[in-house]
């Protein structure tokens, strides 16, 4: 009874003490798991050595927390990051691998094509009665089918501070003289008439990308010296001129121009005959590197910033046959690195690695080549060549994982990282290694299901910001 | 100091049972639905923080913090109604400031040992999410616990993130709106017995910058000028100055005895 009075007298301590000690416990508990996540690299292949020339840097994290990480001389370190404000997450502070835009000096140029139907091409309007768009009864839609059309292009330039107000919005545009022609007038077009008791007051083409029945055309986007320069990416499919082009003015959007903005030339090439189909830009060492297929084989050709062709390398055995490759560039000082992959619908793809150099005399040289067949999928962070060694840093998912998850962008991936070593002109590999992480945790809840919706895919670690720099 | 410490345990006195029997309940109460969430066949492999939060525990949790917070509030006018009352207190041979910190410290402890309570929960919750896991089919092939999973928890949930803040200045802000809404709680009825109808402003505002706080907490991956990351800075010194205000102002109005 005395105990229990002496409790009741100091009941205030009986229960503020067990509360600080659990949540002190707790706080505890944190600070010993946070470096307890599993972060390893495993050799798969060959010594770990090969690596020492090179540091590898990059963060694991999701928007909560991130794992920085750098292997540097065979060894890994990693250190855990509590974000707390949108400006701690890696990821977002320089957004990487844009699909339609690039990044410089603070301002984001992205792209987007207009296409028109061709001057004098046939047309043939079939109007859908009684259905308004949009649910708006005062527009009203039409189908019109073509044979031909025109491909402009616009880009557009807005601060990389997506917050920011976009007044500053400015673009241009360019008519390459770039048409696509079909045999048949399978082109479809949707025509909006806005009219107000049905009289016109303006009407809007725009096009049916289902309908179109080549691959839709990509622009190649890149930074020399603070300048835009662009080229557009397209199959033999299309006929008329492609270029390399300079972007000198973007006009902002309250200037009334039909077609506003300044482009230079820097040259211009027909895609008739020779059959060119032009791959990727990239600024290599002060110079322009378009690559393209000629009459079907890949090329590189060098391009000083005046349009003078410098040199011109063939890569023999790599042809657009099948199609365009998908295309990723990689520069690392005086050396691109080319990420190629063709796909086919059996679900095997093949994936070759290029590695060109553009010397000081400014000529072309082939220093790595390996390529690798595959049922599942590849997207590489970063590519690096240095001396006689090529350093692939890739994110890979494996088909027979790929099948127990909901999606295969819902399915954990691989950091691999792999070493080829080029001698006599051919490349081997020398060292494959995996960085083992529990970040596939994160997936489980799409195992076995066929539920695809992931809920916000920021809640999900993923590989972020990844580099390959040079020791 | 022995008196402040009598009356902190005299005030404590009349809330601890009705606080143990809240904990009690809500760490029961969250046990039984996260079991159910988990017997939920899609849920099977669904991470914990997700499972604690779309089961409804967090709002049990807000159910029994507003009971917490009402608890407070009558506690402060129970004063005015039973023995011991507002006069009894401010004729003690002690200062009057004692009246107030016995108060405020006393609803320290309340919401301390609801978020120690929530804390407990939380470990029971996942050591059942475990043993739930292990037990599955699937377990022998593919699946286990998420590894680290309570950690994550404990990082990868806005909730958690709100009580069990890990890095400094999330711990400084949630300190801040923890203290913050002790004092306002203790400053409405102090206002509202003094009959400052105006100091309601005050208590408005703190208010505001609590669920501004706590908006940018939970919601900073979302477009709006809250996720700018000096406003944390700024909401931070808000709470703090404006606490620091109506502490001041209940001092003095307890001094001048205009709560009676």
């Amino acid at each position: 009874m005395v105990f229990m009075g002496r409790l009741v007298k100091n009941i205030i301590l009986v229960f503020s003490i067990p509360a600080v000690l659990i949540t002190v416990f707790t706080y505890g508990f944190m600070a010993a798991r946070k470096d307890s996540s599993t972060f390893f690299l495993r050799d798969l292949e060959g010594d770990r050595s090969v690596l020492n020339d090179i540091v590898i840097s990059g963060y694991l994290e999701d928007r909560y927390h991130g794992r920085y990480f750098e292997l540097k001389n065979g060894t890994l370190e990693s250190s855990f990051l509590y974000y707390q404000h949108q400006d701690d997450i890696a990821g977002l502070k320089k957004p990487q691998n844009l699909v339609n835009a690039v990044i410089h000096n603070d301002f984001v140029y992205y792209y987007q094509f207009e296409y028109k139907i061709s001057p004098g091409a046939k047309t043939e309007e079939q109007p859908e009665k009684n259905m308004p768009a949009a649910n708006n009864p005062s527009l009203r839609r039409s189908t019109v089918f073509t044979d031909s059309i025109d491909i402009h292009v616009k880009i557009t330039k807005r601060p990389a501070d997506f917050t920011a107000p976009d007044f500053d919005l400015a673009s241009l545009y360019l008519d390459p003289g770039l048409r696509y022609e079909n045999s048949s007038m399978d082109i479809e077009f949707y025509r909006y008439l806005s009219d107000v008791e049905y009289q016109s007051v303006y009407t809007d083409y725009s096009l049916n990308p289902g309908s179109f029945p080549a691959p839709l055309p990509k622009l190649a986007m890149t930074v020399l010296n603070d300048e835009l320069y662009f080229s557009v990416v397209c199959p033999e499919e299309y006929s008329g001129h492609n270029g390399i082009y300079k972007a000198v003015k973007f006009y902002r959007w309250w200037d009334e121009t039909e077609y506003p903005g300044i482009v230079d030339t820097i040259t211009e090439f027909s895609l008739d005959d020779p059959v060119i189909e032009a791959a990727g830009l990239e600024a290599v060492n002060d110079n322009l590197v378009l690559l393209l297929f000629e009459n079907s084989v890949f090329k590189a050709r060098l391009y000083n910033t005046r349009g003078d062709l410098m040199d011109e390398l063939a890569v023999p055995g790599i042809t657009s046959t099948e199609g365009l490759p998908e295309y990723q560039g990689f520069i690392n000082d005086n050396c691109l690195n080319i990420f190629l992959k063709y796909a086919n619908e059996e679900g095997f793809s093949k994936y070759i690695v290029l590695s060109i150099m553009a010397d000081e005399d400014n000529r072309l040289i082939l220093k790595h080549r390996t390529e690798k067949n595959s049922t599942g999928e590849i997207y590489p962070f970063d590519i690096e060549s240095r001396g006689d060694r090529l350093y692939i840093a890739a994110f890979t998912r494996n088909m027979e994982e790929i099948m127990k998850y909901s999606a295969s962008w819902l399915t954990p991936g691989h950091f691999m990282i792999h070493a080829y070593e080029t001698k006599n002109g051919i490349t081997l590999p020398v060292y494959a290694g995996e960085l083992v992480t529990d970040a596939a945790d994160d997936y489980n809840r799409h195992l076995y299901t066929s539920d695809t919706s992931p809920g916000n895919l920021s809640y999900y670690r993923v590989f972020e910001s990844v580099r390959i720099e040079q020791r | 100091m022995r008196k402040l410490y009598y009356l902190v345990n005299h005030e404590f006195r009349s809330l601890y049972r009705i606080i143990l029997v809240i904990c009690i309940v809500m760490i029961a109460l969250q046990q039984v639905l996260l079991v159910k969430s988990m017997n939920y066949n899609p849920n099977r492999f669904e991470r914990f923080e997700f499972l604690f939060s779309d089961s409804g525990c967090i709002i049990v949790f807000l159910v029994c913090l507003f009971s917490v917070c009402g608890l407070c509030v009558f506690n402060a006018y129970s004063n005015y109604t039973e023995s011991k009352s507002i006069y009894t207190l401010l004729t003690l041979p002690s200062p009057r400031e004692y009246i107030y910190f016995s108060k405020i410290i006393t609803y320290a402890v309340c919401f301390l040992t609801l978020l120690a309570s929530q804390i407990i929960s939380a470990w029971m919750g996942y050591g059942i999410f475990c043993r739930r896991i292990l037990s599955q089919r699937f377990a022998s092939t593919a699946v286990r616990p998420a590894s680290n999973g309570l950690f994550l928890t404990f990082i990868r949930l806005d909730f958690f993130r709100l009580i069990l803040p890990f890095g400094v200045e999330s711990f400084l802000n949630s300190l801040a709106i923890f203290i913050c809404l002790i004092c306002t709680i203790y400053y409405a009825v102090i206002c509202e017995r003094s009959k400052r109808y105006l100091s309601f402003a005050a208590v408005i505002l703190n208010l505001a910058l609590i669920i501004l706080s706590l908006v940018h907490r939970t919601g900073s991956m979302t477009v709006s000028v809250l996720n700018e990351s000096g406003h944390i800075h700024v909401l931070k010194a808000a709470l703090f100055l404006a606490t620091a205000f109506i502490v001041y102002d209940s001092l003095r109005l307890i001094r001048k005895s205009a709560v009676v």
